[in-house]
């Protein structure tokens, strides 16, 4: 199990950013995150222009193309990354985390209890990334963009998420109800299982 | 019930919310938690309203220590008093949430026949529920290749929580 308590002084330093600055994590996975890449990399500028961190995965195909495009910035708070080898200091340092919506992705986000927008990959079997979304949008535990709105709507949204301190809670507050909650049932009923037998 | 394990947060957490679950389904369910001896669960399972008994068992240090002189006498007896406990208490099931104690618990229930399940929150085994993987009925998981450590017919998955369907 990914554990992240006490360590953002480690975080901040593996990355090379601070402690008390709001930061973004976008995790766009090693291949299926076109989308997400674009978006980011279309608003490179209104992110460093709100004053934000952002630590950003972009999956080798996309890694020369997103260098270029921070280093025109020259920011010293845009950190890119074809993959990131310490998930457990990302996800201590960052404040929203941006991201695809596979299973396992969503069952680390419910155990660490970070805010998330997840943008689901339309392409994935049976539509199932979006069924895992809806079942956390259902009780306001993360926040849903469609793949399609990610150019206009991503980044506007986590800058919004960014500067709300109360909208963070209440999505931390529940996506944390998550993780334990249903797993417990689970083990409960397989163990009531074994009585029976 | 018998719920045994603990050690760090990351074992007793999970243990309590197994039990909250089992209570929240059936009120009248008795759940007997056992620990080790010194350990943090033995004041936080109290805390949360379920008894504990505890067994005088350390882990093995994995490098030459004089303690471990101790280790088989503390094993055996621990044994002997989780056989003890598992007579006295007659568990219709027994739990083994990972930590020193689940170890005895879990094997002498097993042999007396008590029915076992053990889960693993880890993506790589701890070495008390690779020994016990043989001996209980059922195994939950929480990372989907786990059957390179576990039978995949024991095995299930409850801390996935969106399966694809």
């Amino acid at each position: 199990m990914i554990k992240i308590e006490g360590k953002k002084t480690d975080a901040a330093a593996f990355f090379g950013l601070k402690t008390d600055i709001p930061t973004l994590l976008v995790v766009g996975g090693s291949q299926g995150a076109r989308s997400i890449n674009h978006a980011i990399a279309g608003s490179l500028d209104a992110i460093h222009k709100a004053g934000v961190q952002l630590i950003w995965q972009c999956g080798k195909p996309f890694h020369e193309q997103a260098q270029k495009a921070v280093a025109a910035l020259s920011s010293d708070r845009i950190k890119v990354y074809d993959f990131i080898t310490r998930m457990d200091y990302a996800y201590a340092i960052a404040d929203v985390i941006l991201s695809r919506a596979g299973a396992s992705t969503v069952s680390e986000l419910c155990i660490i209890g970070k805010p998330a927008i997840l943008v689901p990959l339309p392409t994935a079997a049976e539509d199932h990334q979006t069924k895992n979304c809806q079942s956390l949008v259902e009780k306001n535990a993360a926040i849903l963009i469609k793949d399609q709105d990610a150019m206009t709507s991503l980044v506007p949204e986590a800058l919004r998420l960014l500067n709300s301190a109360e909208a963070r809670q209440t999505l931390s507050n529940n996506i944390s109800k998550l993780a334990l909650r249903d797993s417990a049932k689970v083990i409960a009923e397989q163990v009531l299982s074994l009585i029976k037998n | 019930m018998i719920i045994s394990g603990g050690g760090t947060g990351g074992h007793i957490f999970p243990a309590i919310a197994i039990a909250n679950a089992l209570r929240s389904i059936d009120p009248e369910i008795e759940i007997l938690f056992v620990g080790a001896e010194g350990r943090m669960e033995m004041e936080k399972v109290l805390a949360a309203g379920y008894k504990i008994e505890g067994l005088n068992i350390t882990g093995f240090q994995r490098s030459f220590k004089l303690s471990n002189l101790a280790f088989p006498f503390r094993v055996i007896a621990s044994l002997m008093k989780a056989g003890r406990i598992i007579s006295g208490f007659k568990p219709q099931v027994a739990i083994g949430v990972g930590g020193y104690a689940s170890g005895p618990l879990l094997y002498m229930a097993t042999r007396k026949g008590v029915p076992g399940l053990i889960q693993e929150q880890n993506s790589y085994p701890g070495i008390t529920n690779k020994l016990l993987a043989s001996r209980v009925k059922k195994i939950c998981v929480a990372y989907d290749n786990m059957d390179k450590f576990f039978p995949a017919s024991k095995s299930f998955l409850p801390a996935i929580l969106f399966v694809k369907r």
